[in-house]
């Protein structure tokens, strides 16, 4: 097993079921071209010894072709097809294996951004009125999501860096209007009004609803007038 | 000179239409027809006389003539053609000028449509929209006019807001105006209905497609409006609960009732009153969001325009309007009464019913969360927001209500339904629903409103299918293709509902995507270096300049990688000069299962800046969706006058037509 | 039956009228600041003269917050009248005025001073508008009246009126021994 020391960022991607390729290969895993990497160990299938003297070629030396030194192809074509089918199949795996890192600096979100912005969603910028601070581009919002930032980081709870706002800037800047006081009003105002609509609504349903069997001509005159009295009180 | 024949052409349309108004009032009063068709005459020439003047307004802005001050401040030689033309309402009189000369069109058309068939109510008709116009021009004429001179006249305008350069902008208001102004039509109908009596369902027939019409392009202007947002605003959502945009929705729902209690009118002659009352609602609604952006009575990023005479007149306006309207509808509605009898409790009748109580209190929470703030301002000495988060809570639940009914709706017959068919019919959604939640806990879908959402889109796929399998299988005799073409063709209103309604679905797998799994990274990047989102690994490249027409940007190309696929994206963030503000254009790269979105923030350091990169899952279901629910409502226009008007008789197949 | 839904119907019409032909004289950006008759936040950054500057090391006098910037098109407005308060005030050794010159270059505060006048008292640069935001500021002018105690008594928002202190700030001043 021969691992090639090769400045970092490297991936190793295990043995993989080549025939003759029995070793670990290293992989240089910058700018990720894979048309070079294809080139490159086209003419490396041939021998390992052509395979290290091109993972040792420096960055600068083309990687693609033929090297003067690498032995003529003198296997059969049948192994040549093998190779270039088992390669093909290689690359493939190669390239879900490596996508991921295949350039130069992976870079990941801080982690308290996911806060600052549960946070800043919440929060009205309180110069653009009707935006969030986090989807505001004013300059009062960027700088508010900058304070917000800043004391998540210094580890406050979001519960007393909403706080901190709601001292400032009072009811205005919660999106979501507290639940106290004549707010209920606004929580509750749809489903009362939902409540009572499917409650007038039911009963007068009830109050329409004829007997349906006989249909109307079988009813007495009298019980006609009735119950077009009835329906006239309280038709909407 | 061309802008003062515009000035003088509005000048005489607004005496027009007070002659139409009152001249047809009088020839109504002494029975004399001939003023009346005086009063037609006139409404035709006003309309010709308003195009005249809006097609000075956009001369002008074609010619660059910056002697106009309205051309002055909303244009400037480097803006595009293309934006050019649509200028016209990119401000606030322009807006205001385009809108009346909607009405003059409706009102026109509807004259020439309706002059032979409705001769009753047509002279009221006149009456009504010639007095609503005349108030339009009243504000267009005295209080904010886009026939203005501007002396000396400036080298260069200043430009079109650069929030408004977007192709959204250019579809987004007229397709609301038209959505506004056709609620117009039938409104007049309905208060002509109501102040002759006839509150029969001639009214009805008449306006059954203006009320589609209106419905469809207000449909599609909310449309417009989200995918504006969601292109231009770059927060990487498409719907904030803005005043504005609640002022747009308010009259949808109104007017969705409206088309669904209609249906039962029609049918059953039921509920004649309420029609009523919702058509009239849905115009003042409309009314209400002009009033809102227009008067600056409510702050918003759309309200570009706030005067405080402006907003006097619009109050005085709309009170006489709402007044009047209201007023009628409560002293005549005693001329409609009629028995209404139902005959069971599980019937479509019932169903609708219930389907316009959650519609109007969908609406009325609408109402509320957007007059709450005004309310506790005006009455107490502080002040509250309600955002996004208070209507997610609230307004949801209703309207996974609206589409519970929404899968119930199909299974059900008028009259009554039949046990036996509900007992059959019934299992095929209700499991469907089952499958619903188990798929949402397959797909990690923690939110309750999420799992309902998805039993409740699953039901809804399962009632309308079933239903058109059924109405297939009843044609059992012919090919099955032929004899859905048959299904379809016979009954084109109903099939184009059902359309609608599966577009609606859609457009719920579009915000449960991209409102529960929407997954973003804010971070600073310096060209070369990469972040994964999702299954995505995006790079920036590079860090470049571009310019086009009157703007010069900085952009930030990235190379998105997926598997074996890769896509260029460009970020820009656009410098239109003449007004400071830059404006974020968002690199977006639309797939069906999600778009990737990226914005380019501002710079950290040399060669470092901040991005927001999100992933918005099923956002183009949205705009599938709605394209969806357009179809059907064309579909359903196809359908004639006749067909539609047959009072019910159960089908053979016990399929309800 | 019928007649309170009409009933209903026409007041909710009138109601929502009614809000309206109020809302119309409200300002709709204006805020009532929560902070007032609460101890103002303190700050101590370095002052536009390059010294650092303390909120606290006031404590004992009366402090006139006045929050402006050099982009701000109404503190122009309110500047003389702030140059004849801070004149008029100079001898009183219970008064003092801060500026917290916020979201601002250096270079931008300088020129302002230098072309509008310089009051001559000390003032607070925030850059970052760290001190605005702490103090619930969201525009300018905005000022703040915080008496001897450090507690806050009075927000103006917008600019400073001639005669504001005479009727405003110096009741309040009197009327604590």
């Amino acid at each position: 097993m021969t691992v090639i020391p090769i400045p970092t960022p490297t991936l190793f991607v295990p043995k993989t079921n080549m025939g003759s390729r029995g070793d670990y290969l290293p992989l240089r895993v910058q700018g990720g071209a894979l048309l070079q990497w294809r080139a490159f160990t086209e003419a490396d299938l041939r021998s390992k010894s052509a395979q290290r003297a091109q993972i040792r070629a420096p960055q600068g030396h083309s990687l693609g072709g033929r090297t003067p030194d690498s032995p003529p192809a003198g296997t059969g074509k049948w192994r040549v097809f093998k190779n270039k089918a088992c390669f093909s199949l290689f690359l493939l795996l190669l390239t879900l294996c490596v996508t991921p890192p295949l350039h130069s600096s992976p870079r990941n979100e801080d982690p308290s951004e996911a806060m600052v912005r549960k946070i800043a969603r919440e929060l009205r910028c309180a110069v653009c009125q009707n935006q969030s601070v986090y989807e505001s581009n004013s300059d009062l919002a960027k700088d508010m999501l900058g304070v917000i930032r800043d004391k998540v980081q210094a580890g406050e709870a979001e519960g007393a860096i909403r706080d901190y706002f709601f001292q400032r800037y009072g009811d205005y800047i919660y999106l979501e209007p507290t639940t106290e006081g004549k707010n209920k009003i606004l929580w509750w105002a749809p489903f009362i009004a939902l409540l009572l609509g499917a409650i007038a609504l039911w009963r007068a349903i009830l109050r329409w609803r004829k007997p349906s069997a006989p249909v109307g001509d079988a009813l007495s005159p009298e019980m006609q007038r009735r119950i077009q009295q009835d329906l006239d009180q309280t038709s909407v | 000179m061309w802008i003062e024949l515009g000035h003088f052409a509005a000048i005489l349309a607004f005496l027009l239409c007070i002659t139409q108004s009152g001249v047809t009032l009088l020839g109504i009063y002494r029975s004399q027809p001939v003023w009346v068709r005086i009063g037609k005459q006139a409404s035709m020439v006003a309309f010709l006389l308003l195009t005249l003047a809006v097609g000075t307004v956009v001369a002008a802005f074609l010619t660059h003539d910056f002697s106009v001050r309205y051309v002055a401040e909303h244009a400037s030689l480097e803006l595009p053609v293309f934006y050019l033309a649509t200028a016209l309402w990119g401000g606030h009189e322009g807006s205001l000028l385009f809108w009346a000369w909607l009405l003059a069109l409706f009102n026109a058309i509807a004259i020439w449509r309706h002059w032979s068939s409705h001769t009753r109510s047509l002279p009221w008709i006149l009456v009504i929209l010639g007095a609503m116009l005349a108030g339009f021009l009243v504000l267009i004429l005295f209080l904010s006019s886009p026939f203005d001179r501007l002396i000396p006249p400036p080298g260069n305008g200043r430009d079109l807001n650069p929030m408004l350069q977007d192709p959204g902008m250019v579809f987004h208001p007229p397709f609301l105006y038209m959505g506004y102004v056709g609620f117009a039509i039938p409104y007049a109908f309905a208060m002509a209905a109501l102040i002759t009596g006839q509150a029969g369902d001639e009214w009805i027939l008449a306006t059954r497609r203006w009320t589609l019409f209106a419905w469809v392009t207000l449909t599609i202007g909310i449309v417009f409006g989200a995918y504006w947002a969601y292109y231009v605003l770059g927060w990487g959502g498409y719907w904030a609960w803005d005043p504005v945009e609640n002022a747009s929705f308010m009259p949808w729902l109104t007017a969705t009732a409206f088309l669904h209690s209609v249906m039962v009118q029609e049918r059953r002659g039921l509920f004649k009153t309420w029609n009523l009352f919702l058509i009239i609602t849905t115009f003042a609604l409309s009314l209400l969001g002009t009033f809102l952006v227009r008067s600056g009575v409510l702050s918003s990023v759309h309200a570009f325009a706030s005067d405080p005479s402006r907003g006097v007149y619009i109050l005085v306006f709309m009170s006489i309007l709402l007044l009047f309207s209201f007023g009628v509808l409560v002293l005549r509605a005693e001329l409609l009464r009629n028995p209404i009898q139902l005959e069971s409790l599980l019937s479509k009748e019932s169903a609708f019913l219930f389907n316009n109580l959650l519609l109007v209190t969908a609406a009325l929470t609408v109402l509320l969360g957007t007059l709450y703030p005004l309310a506790v301002e005006t009455l107490s000495a502080t002040k509250v927001s309600v955002g996004p988060p208070y209507y997610n809570k609230v307004f949801i639940p209703i309207m996974l209500g609206i589409l519970l009914l929404m899968g119930i709706g199909p299974l059900i017959s008028w009259r009554r339904a039949l046990p036996a068919r509900l007992k059959r019919d019934f299992p095929i959604p209700v499991g469907l629903a089952l499958v619903g939640v188990l798929l949402a806990v397959l797909l990690d879908i923690s939110h309750p409103y999420g799992v309902v959402t998805v039993a409740l889109m699953l039901f809804v796929v399962g009632s309308h299918s079933l239903d058109l399998w059924r109405g297939v299988q009843a044609r059992a005799s012919m090919a099955f293709w032929h004899a859905l073409r048959a299904l379809l063709a016979r009954n084109k209103r109903r099939y184009g509902g059902l359309m609608v309604h599966l577009g609606i679905v859609m457009m719920c797998g579009g915000f449960i995507g991209s409102g529960l799994f929407q997954q973003e990274l804010d971070l600073t990047l310096a060209p070369g270096d990469s972040v994964q989102l999702g299954r995505w690994t995006v790079t920036l490249e590079r860090m470049g300049e571009a310019a086009k027409y009157n703007w010069t940007a900085v952009e930030a190309t990235f190379r998105a990688q997926n598997g074996q696929s890769s896509v260029i994206m460009k970020a820009q963030k656009r410098n239109y000069g003449k007004r400071s503000q830059p404006i974020t254009e968002a690199a977006i790269h639309t797939t069906w299962r999600e778009d990737l979105y990226i914005v380019l923030g501002d710079p950290v350091k040399e060669n470092l800046w901040n991005f927001r990169i999100y992933r918005n899952p099923l956002v183009a279901w949205l705009w599938w969706g709605a394209a969806m629910m357009v179809c059907g409502v064309i579909f359903a226009m196809l359908q004639g006058r006749r067909s539609a008007s047959f009072t019910s008789s159960p089908s053979p197949d016990g399929v309800q037509p | 039956m019928k007649s309170i839904w009409q009933t209903v119907l026409l007041l909710g019409v009138l109601a929502i009228l009614a809000l309206f032909a109020l809302g119309l004289r409200n300002d709709p950006h204006e805020i009532p600041s929560p902070l007032v008759n609460r101890p103002a936040p303190d700050f101590a950054v370095q002052a536009l003269d390059g010294q650092p500057i303390r909120l606290a090391d006031q404590r004992g006098k009366w402090v006139l917050v006045n929050f402006w910037g050099s982009w701000c098109v109404s503190c122009v407005a309110e500047h003389p009248y702030l140059l004849d308060l801070a004149r008029a005030t100079r001898a009183r050794s219970d008064f003092v005025i801060i500026g917290v010159d916020f979201k601002d270059t250096e270079q931008g505060a300088a020129q302002f001073l230098a072309r509008h006048g310089n009051p001559g008292y000390r003032h607070a640069f925030d850059p970052a508008q760290k001190i605005a935001i702490d103090w619930g500021v969201y525009g300018a002018p905005e000022s703040y009246l915080v008496d001897p105690s450090g507690m806050i008594r009075v927000k103006q928002t917008g600019p400073l009126y001639p005669g504001w202190f005479e009727k405003v700030a110096l009741p309040l001043m009197e009327a604590k021994p």
